[in-house]
């Protein structure tokens, strides 16, 4: 052996690194002779099973490993040592080492037989891999609760993994399912064509949804069939090309989506035929009225000319309640023409067209970015909670101030008057359609606050009244969200 | 300005309330052109084929609610284009359905126009100006 080594270090210098790094690796360390006898360890030996380097250096190896391991790998050192392949033990199986006080501790051991000038020893290197074994634990524990059923997909599309969901969903038994192919879960027709879809998929590989705009259909182990969503997520590094799929079975909903697609439907129907079949003899009634007051001319009682002058009024508010009956269904159907919306001019817009007596003021802070939404809806809702401040005031001048302001995902409007108030024991009922709490020959119907409370909530929304007992003024507050609900997709 | 050639109206609907409405806002509005009213579409087409006791001379319009029994408004437009002799009818739609639907179907059968009543109150005098235009500029077929 020469003095100076390939890199130009001295040989002493090297032994004393490798001999450093030895101590402090992050792994146990034992030399032992064939018949397991330990002869050097490192720092991180000791610290792992809680015994000092005299200790240790008395000890066969198997002193480390509880009882019921000790035998088996003593027979590890037995046969031929030229041959001796490395091995690491305790993968696959659970494998324990035994602490100084007794505990034991999951372990994985890596053995290798080394030939040295004095004879064949054999290395040991200890990994305690008990936060290894925690976080499988608890990678376990998300995937067996995981409300939907969740399967691991190998890269050559055999089933690695499932959860008990996914057992139940598909009405296989774990072990029918492990190793097979994952197109078992599919009706017969489409298996060819899910293949090549799997085989994209794996070429470039990204957390998607699977199918998106096309129904999905999975079949159970007794044939029967059912939609489903699913989601891909393609575990990141794995050589394998492992994918995490978490399946949901959507049955409930397609039920649901189908009776609210018939519900909308039959509304849009009744609207229709309200529209029509209300009004046309309304305006009938109307014209007769006015026909009849036509032919009876100035030469008419005083008391008839003012009960025609009552059903005319009762016809026009009948033709408004069914306009505002028409608006309140057409609420609930949001539309998907969204535009930027910049609140101080929607507001100022508002305000421009809005009748009000000279005694009235209105202050209007916006602090607010703007932002994408249904306009229209919006508008809607703040123009009748201003002509509400306003109808309901009670006073000949009054102040309404109108606050827009951003918070969290929201935008948040506050329109606060200092009319009246309303009473708690009303608080309840002004948001039911045509309840009024005005006298009735005023000029609404009482639908106004029902309207906007539709409006606000089809768009994610909520509305709230603020009110004191004993104090004047009525604030509401509106949510209206700054983000608009990812649509569905159909 | 010579003469101006009048024609026929041939009001269908089956409100005869609404009928007369027409009736008395064209007349309100100096309109004094012939007006035969039909029940429905059915009548309205005996009328025009002749088979009806109530008689019309050309040259004529149809103005036409949409919604009605027996034969509706639509279905009436579909009879009425299919007939040789009538296929080229001026047919006004004037109904109180606004509906998107409604209106992309009037129009599928060549309507010349598609007019929404208002609501209760006065109307039609826009109607009776846009037949007197109407009267004076058209050439009919």
């Amino acid at each position: 052996m020469s003095l100076m080594t390939p890199t130009g270090l001295p040989r002493e210098v090297i032994d004393n690194v490798t001999s450093q790094v030895l101590e402090f690796a992050p792994n146990g360390f034992a030399l032992t002779m064939t018949d397991g006898s330990i002869v050097l360890v490192n720092a991180e030996l000791e610290r792992m099973f809680g015994y000092s380097r005299a200790q240790l250096l008395e000890f066969h190896i198997e002193r480390l490993l509880p009882e019921r391991f000790r035998q088996g790998h003593a027979l590890l050192r037995d046969g031929n040592w030229n041959d001796f392949k490395p091995r690491n033990i305790g993968a696959g199986r659970e494998l324990f080492g035994l602490r100084a006080d007794g505990t034991e501790f999951p372990i994985e051991i890596g053995i290798n037989a080394l030939q040295t000038p004095g004879g064949m020893m054999v290395v040991e290197t200890i990994a305690d891999i008990s936060v290894r074994k925690r976080l499988e634990r608890m990678f376990q524990k998300i995937v067996e609760a995981a409300p939907c059923g969740i399967l691991m997909i190998d890269g050559q599309g055999r089933i690695a993994m499932v959860n008990p969901q996914a057992e139940l969903m598909f009405g296989y038994a774990r072990t029918e399912l492990i190793g097979n192919e994952l197109e078992m879960l599919l009706p017969e027709r489409l298996r060819a064509a899910h293949g090549s879809h799997r085989r994209a998929f794996a070429a470039s590989p990204a957390i998607r949804q699977m199918g998106v705009g096309r129904d999905l259909t999975a079949r159970r182990k007794d044939g029967s069939e059912f939609p489903v969503e699913i989601g891909l997520n393609p575990v990141a590094g794995d050589q394998d090309g492992l994918v995490l799929a978490a399946v949901t079975d959507i049955t409930r909903r397609n039920t649901m989506q189908l009776e609210l697609r018939q519900a909308n439907a039959n509304l849009e129907e009744f609207t229709y035929a309200a529209s029509h079949d209300l009004k046309s003899p309304l305006r009938g009634i109307s014209d007769l009225v006015e026909w009849i007051a036509e032919d009876l001319g100035a030469d008419v009682s005083p008391a008839v000319a003012r009960n025609l002058v009552r059903v005319s009024d009762r016809v026009r508010r009948l033709d408004r309640v069914i306009d505002d009956l028409l608006a309140y269904a057409r609420a609930g159907a949001t539309s998907s023409d969204a535009v930027m919306v910049d609140l101080q001019s929607l507001i100022d817009g508002v305000l421009e067209i809005l009748p009000r007596p000279p005694g009235f003021r209105v202050r209007v802070h916006v602090q607010s970015q703007p932002f994408v939404t249904n306009k229209a809806p919006m508008e809607s809702m703040l123009r009748n909670l201003i002509s509400n401040a306003i109808k309901h005031h009670d006073r000949d001048a009054g102040t309404i101030e109108i606050r827009v302001e951003d918070i969290g995902r929201y935008c948040v409007f506050s329109i606060a008057d200092d009319g009246p108030g309303i009473p708690p024991a009303h608080q309840e009922r002004v948001f039911r359609m045509f309840q009024t709490l005005a006298p009735r020959n005023h000029e609404h119907t009482g639908i106004g606050l029902a309207l906007s409370k539709r409006l606000v909530e089809a768009h994610g929304g909520w509305i709230k009244l603020d009110s004191t007992e004993g104090t004047r003024g009525t604030a509401f507050h509106v949510w209206w969200p700054r983000f608009q609900w990812r649509k569905n997709y159909d | 300005m010579t003469e101006t050639p009048a024609f026929t109206v041939l009001l269908v609907d089956d409100d005869d309330v609404a009928a007369e409405a027409v009736v008395r806002g064209l007349r309100k509005h100096s309109m004094h052109c012939p007006i035969v009213i039909a029940e429905d579409g059915a009548a309205a087409l005996q009328i025009l084929r002749g088979t009806h006791v109530r008689k019309i001379t050309k040259p004529y319009i149809v103005l036409l609610d949409l919604n009605m029994p027996r034969m509706n408004g639509i279905e009436f437009l579909r009879e009425l284009r299919l007939d040789g002799a009538l296929k080229g009818t001026v047919v006004f739609v004037l109904t109180t359905s606004g509906a998107e639907a409604d209106r992309s179907r009037a129009y599928d059968h060549n309507i010349a126009g598609y007019m929404v009543k208002s609501a209760v109150g006065p109307q039609f005098s826009g109607l009776a100006r846009f037949l007197t235009e109407y009267r004076s500029t058209m050439l009919f077929p």
